[in-house]
This record gives C-alpha cells, sequence and structure tokens, in this order.
C-alpha cells in the first residue's frame, strides 16, 4: 500500500471513530430528552390530574359530610367545587393517556365516580333535607372508597411507570457518555499505535536509508537498509541503489 | 522480538471476535433492542483495531517461540478488554471492573457471572456472552489460525503455544491438521447439541447458546435459574453428555470419528476420567437420599448433573449447593479442583495431571518396597518421561500456591473463607460457580472490587496454564 494511503487511513480511522461516538452519543441524548419529556409530560401531568381528582373527590365528600350535618347551601357549594375540580382533572387523565392500560383504568374510575355521582344527585341535590350522617355512611361511602381506590390505581400505574422511566433516564445517560469515553480511551491507544508504526515503517527506514547512503563506501557492499515494506521506501532504496550503482559503473 | 508481528496476529486475533459482535449486533437490530448501539460501535472498534495492523506490518513466514508465547498472552488480554466494551456501553449491572470480569470470565469458559439478572439483558449482549465462550473454548488464538490465512510454520509456533502443554502428546500431526480436527470436533458437537436442545423443547436462541457454552465447558446461561429454569430431564442428559464429551481430550474424539486405533475408548486417561466422574455421582447421589433431599432417583439426578457440570469445569446448576451435606460440598470441591482432561475445551489443572500425580505415588511406594528395581510411569502404554512428570508436579504445586495465595488476598477484604476460598478454586479452575456466597445459583457481584481483580487474573492463569504468563515476567531469561 502507498504511504499516502496508510497515513490517510490512520487519520480516516480516528475520524471515524470519533464521528461514530459523537453520532452514537447525540443519538442517545436525543433519546435521555425524549425520556425526560416522557417523564414531565405523561407521568407527572397523570400524577398530578390523579392528585387533584382525589382533592376534589374528597371535597365532593366534606360537602356530603357538612350537608349530612344540616349546613346543606354550603353542603351542595362545597359538592359542586369539587365536582368540577374532580371534572377537569379526569379530563385530563383522559387526554394524556401514555401507559399501557391506562385507558382501561380510566373508564373504571369514570364509570365508578358516575355511580357516586348519581348517588350524591339522586339523594343530596334534590332533596332540602339531610337523610343523616349514618344513612350516608351505610348507603353512599362504600361508592366514595371504591372512586378514590380507582383514582389511587391510576396514580399507582402512573408513579411506577415515572420510576421506570427515571431509572431509564439514568441507564440512557450512562449509554450517552460511555460512547464519549471509550472512543477518547481508544483513540488514545489508537494514536499511539499509529504513532508507533508510523515510525517503525516509515521514519526508521528512512533514517536507516540516510545511514546507509551516509556509510556507503564504493569498495564496500550495496546500499541495503533493510526496508521490509513494499512501498514508496523500498522503491527510494532500490532508486538509491540502482543511482550508485550506475555512479560506480561510469566511475570504473 | 518483532512487536509489530506480534500486534499484527493480535489484530487477526480480534478480527475474530469483530465477526461475533456483527453477529450480536444483528441480533440487536432484529428485536429493535438497546444494545444495538454499543454492540455496533464496539464492532467497529474492534474491526479498526484488528484490521490497522494489517495496513502496516508484512506477514512474516515465521514466529519465534518467544512471540508465539507473546502473542498468545497479549490476545488474550486483549480480546478480554475488547470483550468488555459491549458491556461497558450498555450499563446496566455492567461497572468497568464488572464487565472485565464478566468478559474475562466468558472467554476463559469460567462462566461466573457479576449479574444477579441475567434475563433483562438484551438478547445482542446474551448472545454476545455465550459467543465468549465458544470463542475462547476453541482458544482465541486457534480460533484466529481457523479463519484467517496464515504461514504454517507461524501456525505451528502459535498452536504449539496455545494447546495446553500436557495436551500435545495426543495431536500427533501437523499444525494444520491439529487445528482443523479440533474445529471439526468443536463446529461438530456444537451443531449436534444445538439441534438436540432444539427438538427437546427448548427455543432455538436458547439452544445455541447453551451449546456455545457446554461444548466451551462455559456455564453462561440465558436464564437466572440456569439449567434447572428448564426444569427438563431431556435437556439436562443432553447437555450431561456433552458436558462429558467436551472435558475429553479432542484430538481423541476426532480419532474415534475417523475410525483410529487410539481413540476415547482405549484411553487410559478418558477411562479413569469417567470412571471417577461417576464414583463422584454415585457418592454424592447416595448421599443426598440418605439426608432426605429427595427420592434416589431425584438425588441421582440432582446429583449427576452438579458432579459432572463442576467435574467438566461447565458450571451450569440445576440445584443451589450451598445446602447441601458437606460431604457432597468437598466431593463438588475436589472436581471443582481435579477439573477435565487435557486437550478439551476446559482449563484448569486438568485431569492427566492429577493421574500422573497419583500414578507417581505408587511409583514411589513402589520403588521403596524395591530400592533396586527399576520403575517407568506409563499412560496408555506409553513410558511418561521424567521431564513431563516433573512439569507436572512443579504445575500442581504451583496452582496450589495460586489457591492459596488468592484465598489469602480476598479474605483480607473480609469475605468469608468458603466463599473466598471456592472463588478462587473455582475462577483458576474455570469452574464458574462455587459455595458460600458464589453458589451455583449466585453471582460474584457483591465481591469487593479487588477480589473481582483477582479472581479475573485467575481465571487467565487458569486458562493459560500459568507458566505462559508468569514467562513474561522473566524478559532477561529470554535473551
Amino acid at each position: 500500500m502507498k504511504i499516502r494511503l496508510k497515513i490517510l487511513s490512520g487519520f480516516l480511522v480516528l475520524v471515524a471513530m470519533l464521528a461514530v461516538a459523537g453520532g452514537f452519543g447525540i443519538w442517545e441524548f436525543n433519546k435521555l430528552s425524549k425520556s425526560v419529556n416522557s417523564i414531565l409530560d405523561d407521568n407527572y401531568k397523570s400524577i398530578l390530574a390523579c392528585n387533584n381528582m382525589a382533592d376534589g373527590i374528597e371535597t365532593v365528600e366534606s360537602g356530603i359530610m357538612l350537608f349530612m350535618m344540616g349546613q346543606t347551601e354550603l353542603g351542595k357549594t362545597v359538592i359542586y367545587r369539587g365536582d368540577s375540580l374532580f371534572i377537569a382533572s379526569l379530563q385530563i387523565a383522559k387526554a394524556n393517556i401514555t401507559e399501557k392500560n391506562e385507558d382501561v383504568f380510566i373508564e373504571d374510575l369514570t364509570r365508578k365516580y358516575e355511580l357516586f355521582k348519581q348517588f350524591w344527585s339522586d339523594n343530596i341535590l334534590n332533596n332540602l333535607q339531610s337523610p343523616g350522617l349514618d344513612w350516608y355512611l351505610t348507603h353512599g361511602h362504600n361508592s366514595f372508597i371504591d372512586t378514590k381506590m380507582s383514582v389511587k390505581e391510576l396514580m399507582i400505574l402512573n408513579q411506577t411507570s415515572m420510576y421506570n422511566n427515571a431509572n431509564n433516564v439514568r441507564e440512557v445517560a450512562q449509554r450517552a457518555v460511555m460512547p464519549g469515553f471509550v472512543a477518547v480511551v481508544v483513540a488514545l491507544i489508537f494514536a499511539i499505535l499509529f504513532n508507533f508504526f508510523i515510525n517503525y515503517y516509515l521514519v526508521s527506514p528512512i533514517l536507516r536509508l540516510i545511514k546507509a547512503i551516509n556509510n556507503y563506501h564504493p569498495a564496500g557492499k550495496e546500499i541495503n537498509a533493510h526496508i521490509e515494506t513494499r512501498d514508496e521506501i523500498k522503491l527510494l532504496e532500490n532508486a538509491v541503489r540502482a543511482l550508485v550503482n550506475k555512479m560506480n559503473r561510469k566511475n570504473l | 522480538m518483532r512487536v509489530p508481528l506480534v500486534i499484527r496476529h493480535i489484530g487477526m486475533v480480534l478480527l475474530i471476535n469483530a465477526v461475533f459482535l456483527f453477529i450480536s449486533f444483528f441480533i440487536s437490530l432484529f428485536n429493535d433492542e438497546t444494545a444495538v448501539f454499543p454492540l455496533l460501535y464496539s464492532a467497529l472498534i474492534v474491526l479498526i483495531f484488528g484490521s490497522f495492523p494489517l495496513i502496516y506490518v508484512p506477514s512474516s513466514p515465521l514466529l519465534t517461540t518467544h512471540e508465539g508465547m507473546v502473542t498468545i498472552v497479549f490476545g488474550w488480554f486483549a480480546t478480554c478488554i475488547v470483550g468488555m466494551l459491549p458491556y461497558v456501553m450498555w450499563g446496566g449491572e455492567f461497572s468497568l471492573i464488572n464487565a472485565w470480569f464478566e468478559s474475562v470470565s466468558g472467554y476463559t469458559t469460567t462462566g461466573s457471572t457479576i449479574l444477579k439478572d441475567i434475563e433483562v439483558l438484551p438478547k445482542g449482549i446474551l448472545f454476545w456472552r455465550s459467543s465468549t465462550h465458544w470463542i475462547g473454548g476453541l482458544g482465541v488464538i486457534i480460533f484466529a489460525l481457523l479463519i484467517l490465512p496464515q504461514p504454517s510454520t507461524s501456525k505451528m509456533v502459535l498452536v504449539r503455544n496455545e494447546i495446553s502443554t500436557i495436551a500435545k502428546s495426543n495431536f500427533q500431526m501437523k499444525a494444520t491438521q491439529a487445528v482443523r480436527a479440533l474445529a471439526y470436533v468443536y463446529i461438530g458437537l456444537t451443531l449436534f447439541e444445538t439441534v438436540l436442545l432444539w427438538i427437546a423443547g427448548m427455543s432455538l436462541f436458547d439452544a445455541i447458546n447453551h451449546s456455545f457454552s457446554t461444548i466451551a465447558t462455559g456455564g453462561f446461561s440465558t436464564k437466572n435459574l440456569s439449567i434447572a429454569y428448564f426444569d427438563n430431564l431431556a435437556v439436562e442428559i443432553i447437555i450431561m453428555v456433552f458436558m462429558i464429551l467436551s472435558g475429553l481430550h479432542f484430538g481423541l474424539i476426532y480419532a474415534t470419528m475417523i475410525g483410529k486405533h487410539d481413540n476415547i475408548f482405549r484411553s487410559e486417561i478418558v477411562r479413569a476420567f469417567v470412571l471417577v466422574l461417576f464414583a463422584g455421582i454415585f457418592l454424592v447421589a447416595l448421599k443426598l437420599w440418605l439426608s432426605d433431599y429427595g427420592n434416589f432417583w431425584e438425588s441421582l439426578r440432582l446429583a449427576s448433573f452438579q458432579v459432572v457440570s463442576l467435574g467438566t469445569t461447565t458450571g451450569f446448576a440445576t440445584a443451589d449447593t450451598p445446602n447441601w451435606p458437606f460431604f457432597t460440598i468437598l466431593i463438588m470441591i475436589y472436581f471443582t479442583i481435579q477439573c477435565a482432561c487435557a486437550g478439551s475445551t476446559s482449563g484448569g489443572l486438568k485431569f492427566d495431571r492429577v493421574l500422573l500425580f497419583f500414578k507417581s505415588i505408587i511409583l514411589q511406594i513402589k520403588s521403596l518396597q524395591h530400592p533396586q528395581g527399576v520403575f517407568v510411569l506409563k499412560i496408555n502404554h506409553r513410558t511418561v518421561e521424567d521431564s513431563v512428570l516433573q512439569n507436572s508436579l512443579i504445575y500442581i504445586l504451583l496452582y496450589l500456591s495460586i489457591i492459596l495465595t488468592s484465598t489469602l488476598l480476598i479474605t483480607f477484604q473480609d469475605v468469608d473463607l468458603i466463599t473466598s476460598f471456592s472463588a478462587a478454586v473455582t475462577t483458576i479452575g474455570n469452574v464458574g460457580p462455587g459455595f458460600g456466597g458464589v453458589s451455583s445459583l449466585g453471582n460474584f457481584g457483591a465481591l469487593p472490587t479487588f477480589s473481582k481483580f483477582i479472581l479475573s487474573i485467575n481465571m487467565l492463569l487458569g486458562r493459560l496454564e500459568i507458566f505462559s504468563i508468569i514467562s513474561l515476567f522473566f524478559i532477561k531469561s529470554w535473551k
């Protein structure tokens, strides 16, 4: 192989290694950014919505309690406030279905809340008088518990996914950093190897050739720099030898 | 010493790894896994490092013994270093030291792992783990000689240095023929076992991986519970048969295949090895049965798999042995020290040396009884030269002193004695599982970093038969 190609190949390899490491790093960082977005947009938004739904349903129950204890008007106001908070949060959760089976969880939650809502609409909003706290605890509280459990399940689903995504971020971060680290170490080793070959197969033969020319004596052996390679340096050695032989013949 | 020539040969060894890295990459790509880029980048780096010296360094017809030995040792080290690249870049449980440990354990066919959860690994990485076994089982240098063109004289020097010193007598053929014979047996057994395991109910992927591990006497599995996961008697029997075959001299298996007179059935070493193995199985099964570890057949099933697995230095498991009676543990520790036959894919002490040792004791007793008598030590009706015997005895002593030294160094880091000792024994023997904290279904992940490093050096010492590595420290005597 020609010297030019040999040197070029060394530099090309260095460039290729760094380019691939760079490309790989960019690709992994892109994934990292997607994972972070996923944590923020998909999971955090849903967890926040679940929190608000839990607040909303507890507010509704506070309203029911107030109503049962005789504060009917204040109770109704609080129930309406809790209901609108729950509905708004449920809409956010419905618009942000990102996990496997999340739609099933939301459907179940919607169905349970509708049952609960039907209970308090039928028995509270249309009545002017409270049927009493004991009556509520016997007939309506279980529906509240069911709905709240569904909210909790939805929240756990998103929290688990958030944990997994955060773990994924940690792994992706390592994967994004390692190629760079490996590229630096590998490039360093390669540079040493490249330098060694340049020195061994290009510089040293030239020095040997110079030494052989300097030590040449017309009465001695013909010039031999012991060039192992079959490149331009070998051609140079042959050319020098031919020139010296030609000059010797001329002098004779 | 011509350093560029050594680098050229090491480069050729690396090219073999690049081939398997590319296969692993395609497996990952096909399964759309997270290991796609780590494998691709590793493959490219290894390809570059392997092929670059070929551009500069012209081929030479002859390697000196010194150059051959340096090539072997540094070739193994270089291979282990590039083998850790996919692990390090993929991440997970692979820190730098863990990746190094896993890589060395793979190539030396030890099969000890630092992983708590193997099943979480992408298929590409799992295949790469098994590939390291398969490459290392035949020997990284032999593998390179098999595929890449090489002058026959250089081939001879490399084969002479790569093959176990005690196994050479059975390779009474030229280097090229010896490499070819090894390859026929190695590839043939792997293909045959893969098909059988597939028929027995394993998925093709698992069958390939477990065949790679079995024939290389490695022990890496694709499952956390190793072979116990499959709970399949047919699978266990197939693996046991191939573990025993892989623990025999490949030259003898080849001779048997081509119908030569000196075959495995006529080999005194093989007969003794199988006899000792069966004796071990019987004793362990009997003790398990008497200790109420199940009925006799269950005890026999567990005992035979564990004893064959440790006795052939494979390291697969169908049971977690630390809870077994001490008697059975001691027998299995003996098999961990004894290892399998020379000329097989197993590492460690080698049964041939143990047999020589016991025969030399008998010889010594005879000499004492008959001071005027002339006695010669014979194996397979051939006289064993004094130099071979002396070499073997020195090797056994050196082997045991390395076990003691490494046990000492590991206990220094407050690791308990059983764990330290069995880890030292199992790594230098290239067996895989030990006892205590590093049992058959356990892992080496909890050991301190320095211990992992010592154990990885043990694995290399066991695989390269100690002297090759040690001789590099005596540079002056080479001159």
